[in-house]
């Protein structure tokens, strides 16, 4: 689950949440797949439940995608990397074993590249309440494998089941001593039933997931006073006792369950809706010490709940897609030993969005979209005595088109604009605009279609000069 | 189908029951009651320090009202130390009708337990340690470097007290666990207990004791980083040492140990030294306590369980010094002594030869 402000943001800048197990799948209506590939809106995508794959890709498919990007981040929160560059291969294959099973594989290679990261040990410092930082500015690289596998299989005529698994390992290093190196293993497993009545119309799925990450880092001192610290929040920090290593354990362990319902054609007419909800938890140890002998540091857990629904219209030449996400998120923390409430932040977000597809001539279809976030935020840090408390809204409009110029070569363009509300991690600034835009070509060769797009983004603040900009190119294969 | 179901059911219960439910208490809310006590009589007008190493909260200081109670409110629960340092008025112990102002020190380890309010005691002795001879300086962590340069550690004594007092034929020490345990023992020049008294140190002198007496910062730095120790008042010298450097024009402690091979280098960021009187140079079976003048434990980490008796330092000073950061543990005032290093000394960012930090 990402907070939906960041979603705008990741416009912008690329986290690189690659190896963050998070609670539930991401929704994104405005994904260019449901646009450029013979996709269409699925359940499966906004849920998850691997029970329903089958149902939504019908297709064997083999897809390999490389992307490079670089994100200039000359406006960026203080523990930030100043620049990004990420390369990503990605390579995916779906098979219909005969009609009743579908087994889905792929592996993904990510490179990260964060340059003149400001002081955090951290991928993303903000992800975290209990942060590990030196004193030193560095340059760190993330890299490592990530590989999954789905099976989905009918039971009979009307029930399917399906499981998917995922694994990664990702490593990464800081350049400078403290030469803090990352080591993460992140694993989930889901497990989902699917039902299907006889006209195919209706479906209602039940997933589970269940998820854990091992991260573990050691900060190597050398000869410079590089002091490490634990945060607690982001005010307090915890000063780490000089040592040769400092390692520091964060252990996340979780679970969520979902329920889903779509129905195809409400009363025969073209419409249609889909309704899921979500619950899940993670919790989350940290500790610190030596190598050798690490202690607890502290504690934090994360109750949230996802409730979404998404009426659709769907004929020849139109689709029409309007949504509702309603998400709350309870995250709390407590210092190693006491059992006192370190801290709290309580979200609650509200997103409304559209989608409009268009096939306007043979050769022209046209795509406009909204969406609007409201996150109500409640962040109290009780030991530090810091409390914000704020509702902050984005917008984000989006317009573009297909032009196939024959039956083989596409053209795609894309623009957007929105404006977003940044949290108290942003001091200076009240509102970021994002702008930006994406040129596509594709085309059918023989054995393969090839795609090639390249972006552009900008985020500026509203009072201050700088401002981001990223660059992006993806090039894929798809047979 | 419904055995699946179950089974999904059961697993999600167990991963359910696996969490935790939120504290009711807040953090930052913890109110700390502390009696300060001298010879079991409550005492008002104290000014208490209370410091965390938990966390970057800054120093709080407050004073004992006339029930010689401090309370300290809204603070987050942590282990905090508490130091007092202060004078007081008491009945004179000689005649109860009279008043002495006598210095008092304490300190003492909070560690709150579960509850919104904690209470503790914190019990001061006087202090006033007999003024003589101190260990003053210990710098030892090394210079900036990163090729393990350490080898320019020394020692600064001081003269605290109103005579002129002589270092003929005292011992320097490097200990181990306990009095019992002596790891180091070299001699200043001289014989003991004003056998000769040859090598003296004036009221208010600082003598400086060099693991090595020459210049580190130009024979190894080239000007940078290190120190200059070639005019150093002794250098400790182990003539079983092949290559020990020997300054010829600075008078040497010797080593007295048999069969111990190696210079006096002590632990970067922790260890125990001592100086005694030289009385007792008989290092099997350790030092006799009442020859010993000053005795040191030091350590960079806050777990580091004592190893010295309490009789010689009930403190620990340096925690929290990084090896080779140039840092060097300086008494917080020339031959300031209160029997604990916790309070007596503090981290100075570099070391000051023969002289005192501001």
């Amino acid at each position: 689950m990402k907070q939906r402000t960041i979603i705008f943001l990741s416009l912008i800048f690329n986290f690189a949440f690659g190896y963050e197990t998070r609670l539930f799948q991401e929704i994104d209506f405005f994904s260019e797949k449901y646009q450029k590939y013979d996709v269409g809106y699925n359940l499966f995508d906004f849920s998850g439940n691997p029970a329903l794959m089958k149902s939504a890709y019908q297709k064997n498919i083999d897809l390999y995608q490389f992307s490079g990007g670089k994100n200039i981040n000359s406006y960026h929160r203080y523990y930030d990397s100043e620049r990004t560059e990420n390369l990503e291969l990605n390579l995916n294959w779906v098979r219909q074993l005969g009609t009743k099973s579908l087994l889905a594989t792929g592996v993904r290679y990510q490179h990260s590249y964060l340059i003149n990261v400001e002081r955090s040990l951290e991928k993303n410092y903000y992800d975290h309440y209990f942060g590990f930082t030196d004193t030193t500015n560095g340059d760190i690289t993330y890299q490592g494998p990530r590989l999954f596998i789905l099976y989905n299989r009918n039971i009979n005529e009307n029930l399917l089941w399906g499981l998917e698994i995922n694994y990664g390992v990702e490593r990464g290093l800081k350049d400078i001593y403290t030469e803090c190196e990352t080591i993460m293993r992140d694993m989930d497993a889901s497990l989902g039933l699917g039902y299907f009545s006889d006209d195919k119309n209706t479906i209602i799925g039940l997933s589970a997931r269940y998820f854990n990450r091992q991260a573990k880092y050691e900060a190597v001192k050398y000869y410079l006073d590089a002091v490490v610290k634990t945060w607690m929040g982001y005010h307090l920090y915890m000063p780490e006792v000089p040592r040769s290593t400092n390692r520091k354990n964060d252990d996340r362990e979780g679970y969520d369950l979902g329920i889903q319902i779509e129905q195809k054609q409400l009363l025969g007419t073209n419409f249609g809706i889909r309704l899921s909800g979500n619950f899940g938890e993670h919790k989350n140890d940290i500790e610190v010490g030596s190598p050798s002998n690490t202690k607890a540091r502290g504690y934090w857990q994360r109750q949230a709940s996802q409730y979404f629904a998404n009426l659709f219209y769907k004929s020849d030449k139109i689709e029409g897609h309007f949504y509702f996400i309603h998400l709350s998120r309870w995250d709390w923390a407590k210092p190693k030993t006491y059992e006192v409430l370190a801290l709290e932040n309580e979200v609650k977000e509200i997103r409304l969005g559209g989608i409009l597809n268009l096939q306007m001539t043979e050769k022209i279809t046209a795509m406009g979209g909204f969406e609007f976030v409201s996150e109500n935020r409640s962040y109290d840090e009780y030991a530090a005595n810091y409390k914000f408390s704020n509702t902050m809204n984005s917008s984000l409009l989006t317009l573009g088109g297909l032009f196939a110029l024959n039956p083989i070569t596409v053209f795609s363009v894309r623009g957007h604009y929105g404006i977003s509300e940044p949290d108290f991690h942003w001091p200076d600034t009240d509102r970021f605009a994002i702008m930006g835009g994406k040129f596509g070509v594709s085309r059918q060769f023989v054995y393969v279609k090839l795609d090639i797009d390249l972006n552009y983004s900008l985020l500026k603040p509203n009072n201050s000069d700088k401002q981001n900009e990223v660059f992006g190119i993806n090039i894929t294969f798809q047979r | 189908m419904v055995k699946n179901i179950f089974m999904i059911g059961l697993v999600a219960f167990f991963l359910m029951d696996c969490y935790k439910d939120a504290p009711s208490i807040h953090d930052g809310e913890l109110t700390l009651e502390l009696y300060v006590k001298y010879e079991n009589d409550l005492i008002a007008g104290v000014p208490v320090f209370l410091m965390t190493s938990e966390y970057n909260l800054p120093m709080l200081v407050d004073t004992t009202d006339e029930n010689g109670q401090v309370v300290f409110e809204k603070i987050p629960y942590a282990i905090y130390e508490t130091n007092i340092n202060t004078e007081v008025i008491v009945p004179s112990f000689l005649n109860p009708e009279a008043w002495d102002t006598i210095m008092v020190t304490g300190s003492s380890s909070v560690e709150p337990v579960e509850g919104r309010t904690f209470t503790d005691t914190v019990f001061t002795i006087a202090s006033g340690t007999a003024p003589g001879i101190k260990i003053n300086e210990i710098y030892s962590a090394g210079p900036p470097n990163n090729f393990f340069y350490f080898y320019d550690q020394y020692f600064e004594l001081y003269n605290s007290s109103q005579d002129t007092l002589y270092l003929d034929g005292m011992i320097f020490c490097r200990m181990g666990a306990f009095l019992a345990n002596v790891t180091y023992i070299f001699q200043f020049p001289g014989e003991p207990l004003g056998g000769t008294q040859d090598y003296p140190i004036y009221p208010g002198e600082f003598k400086v004791l060099a693991s090595d007496a020459f210049n580190h910062k130009d024979e190894i730095f080239s000007g940078s980083a290190s120190i200059d120790l070639s005019q150093a008042d002794f250098e400790f010298k182990n003539s079983a040492m092949l290559n020990d450097p020997d300054n010829p024009d600075v008078p040497n402690l010797e080593n007295l140990e048999v069969g111990f091979r190696l210079d006096f280098l002590v632990g970067l960021t922790g260890d125990c030294v001592l100086i005694a009187d030289g009385s007792d140079v008989d290092y099997t079976d350790g030092i006799d306590i009442e020859s010993v003048i000053d005795c040191v434990e030091w350590s960079a980490t806050p777990e580091h369980v004592k190893e010295i008796e309490d009789a010689l330092d009930r403190g620990i000073g340096g925690i929290g010094q990084s090896k080779y950061s140039g840092t060097s543990l300086e008494r917080i005032a020339a031959g300031f002594d209160t029997n604990n290093s916790s309070i007596d000394f503090v981290i100075i960012p570099e070391p000051t030869i023969g002289y005192q930090h501001e």
